[in-house]
């Protein structure tokens, strides 16, 4: 570009008066003027902005200083009470002193605890209805008991009273076995209790006797015992024996018993009114 | 024509000027009042040639200045004078205002008048005589213009016309317009020689 037509597209170009085309070819010249060109083109730029110094001035209104100052005061106050928002403060609690409990990550620990409580909770609430249901039984064992309690007093009321009489049995072929018998004299009835008898062979069946003052034996019951060598006996004495009974004895007689011992080998023997 | 020798009187020193943009920066409120009562009579000349009624003139002078407080980080010394910034928003703003009242005078009929009040709005005597002066100095070189030239000018900068909306308006072939306006330029380029970098 010449120098007179750089001049002339500066000058309409500081007043703004350039336009189409030549504008924009003149805008990208620019970008590679010379440093006289520019310094050029600032001059005219400043020669223009002088042009108003020309123009009659009246006086200013005075409240258009108002005006802008009260605008920048609102501002300046608005800024004061508004927080930056590009000031964005990151919160670091404070730490009044280093604790043990610092190097812990509470968040799993919490939450760990929370479920160890639910399942505790749960495991709680089943054992309590277990225990509940356990109380029931337990409960119910109870008053089974109680009234097992109150037949077995009620039985034992009747073995042990004024008119009952105690005895005794042991025997030399079996050491270990013994037996009780507890007579109601009253209503002659025996309840024998025989414990350790050893286990009568296949062919064979234990056998008590009475045994009267006059040595006679009168077949009293055939019986049997458990696996441990236990039986519970329930007896009414014969009216025409009971007054004449001596002694009980218990011998081992073939299967279904015998009319009279077929033996003396006595398993257990007790002398009435010892 | 005045004294070329005004430069050494200018109480207006460009490092005065970058520090009253930095505390304009800094929100200063006393350095935009400063700026305000060293321009705010050419920054109203301006409104008021351009648009014509004092309403909207007074208007452009508080949002000009405004413009001046919320945008002087963008202030580029070395492209120029901060008061050349400073009418260049005025001018901007107030053809935007004209624009939208859509009530420009009429061109023709309006020529600077160059036997107008001088300045008057400071406070400080010495700014004010300097002002006053440098005014004169500014009015005598427009007064020296050809008829033609400080016509096409005008309706350049008070207009906001192009080039071809300048020559369409006078009617005038658009080499003419751009000769006038160039020749007219570089006339004030010269007689205001003395007050550039003031």
């Amino acid at each position: 570009m010449d120098e007179g037509k750089f001049t002339e597209w500066a000058a309409l170009y500081a007043i703004e008066a350039l336009d189409g085309e030549e504008l924009r070819a003149f805008e990208q010249y620019l970008q590679t003027a010379s440093v006289e060109e520019q310094r050029e083109l600032r001059e005219l730029m400043d020669v223009t902005a002088m042009m108003p110094l020309a123009l009659p001035q009246p006086v200013v209104p005075a409240h258009l200083k108002a005006r802008l100052m009260a605008r920048v005061k609102e501002q300046l106050e608005a800024e004061e009470i508004r927080p930056a928002p590009a000031k964005v403060l990151e919160f670091t609690p404070r730490r009044e002193r280093f604790s043990f409990l610092d190097l812990f990550n509470w968040q799993p620990i919490l939450t760990a605890a929370t479920l160890l409580l639910a399942i505790t909770s749960g495991l709680l609430l089943w054992q309590n209805r277990n225990v509940s249901r356990e109380r029931d039984q337990l409960a119910q064992q109870v008053a089974e008991l109680a009234q097992l309690n109150v037949a077995s007093q009620k039985q034992l009321d009747d073995l042990v009273t004024q008119t009952t009489k105690f005895v005794s049995l042991a025997g030399k072929e079996a050491p270990n076995a013994n037996g009780k018998v507890f007579w109601d004299t009253t209503r002659n009835e025996w309840v024998m209790y025989i414990f350790n008898l050893p286990a009568a062979p296949a062919d064979k069946d234990y056998q008590l006797w009475y045994i009267t003052t006059d040595q006679q034996k009168v077949s009293a019951r055939v019986f049997g015992t458990d696996a441990k060598g236990r039986t519970e006996l329930r007896i009414a004495l014969p009216q025409n024996v009971a007054p004449h009974i001596a002694a009980t004895a218990v011998t081992l007689e073939p299967k279904g018993g015998s009319p009279q011992p077929t033996n003396t080998r006595f398993y257990l023997v007790g002398q009435v009114g010892a | 024509m005045q004294d070329a020798n005004l430069s050494n009187q200018s109480p207006f020193d460009p490092s005065d000027e970058l520090q009253l943009v930095e505390r304009l920066c800094a929100r200063d409120q006393a350095a935009l009042n400063t700026l305000y009562e060293r321009y705010s009579g050419v920054v109203h000349a301006v409104a008021l040639r351009i648009i014509g009624q004092p309403a909207d003139a007074e208007d452009v002078v508080v949002d000009s200045f405004w413009q001046v407080w919320q945008q002087a980080a963008n202030y580029d010394a070395s492209r120029g004078q901060l008061r050349s910034w400073i009418v260049t928003i005025a001018r901007s703003r107030a053809l935007d205002r004209l624009r939208v009242l859509r009530r420009s005078p009429l061109a023709e009929a309006e020529e600077v008048n160059v036997a107008g009040r001088e300045i008057v709005a400071d406070d400080d005597p010495e700014q004010s005589a300097w002002l006053s002066q440098k005014s004169a100095i500014v009015r005598n070189a427009m007064a020296s213009l050809p008829r033609e030239q400080r016509q096409a000018l005008e309706l350049a900068y008070y207009h906001g016309l192009s080039q071809s909306e300048v020559a369409e308006r006078l009617g005038e072939p658009l080499g003419t317009i751009k000769t006038r306006i160039r020749l007219g330029m570089m006339k004030l380029r010269e007689q205001l020689q003395s007050l550039r970098g003031h």
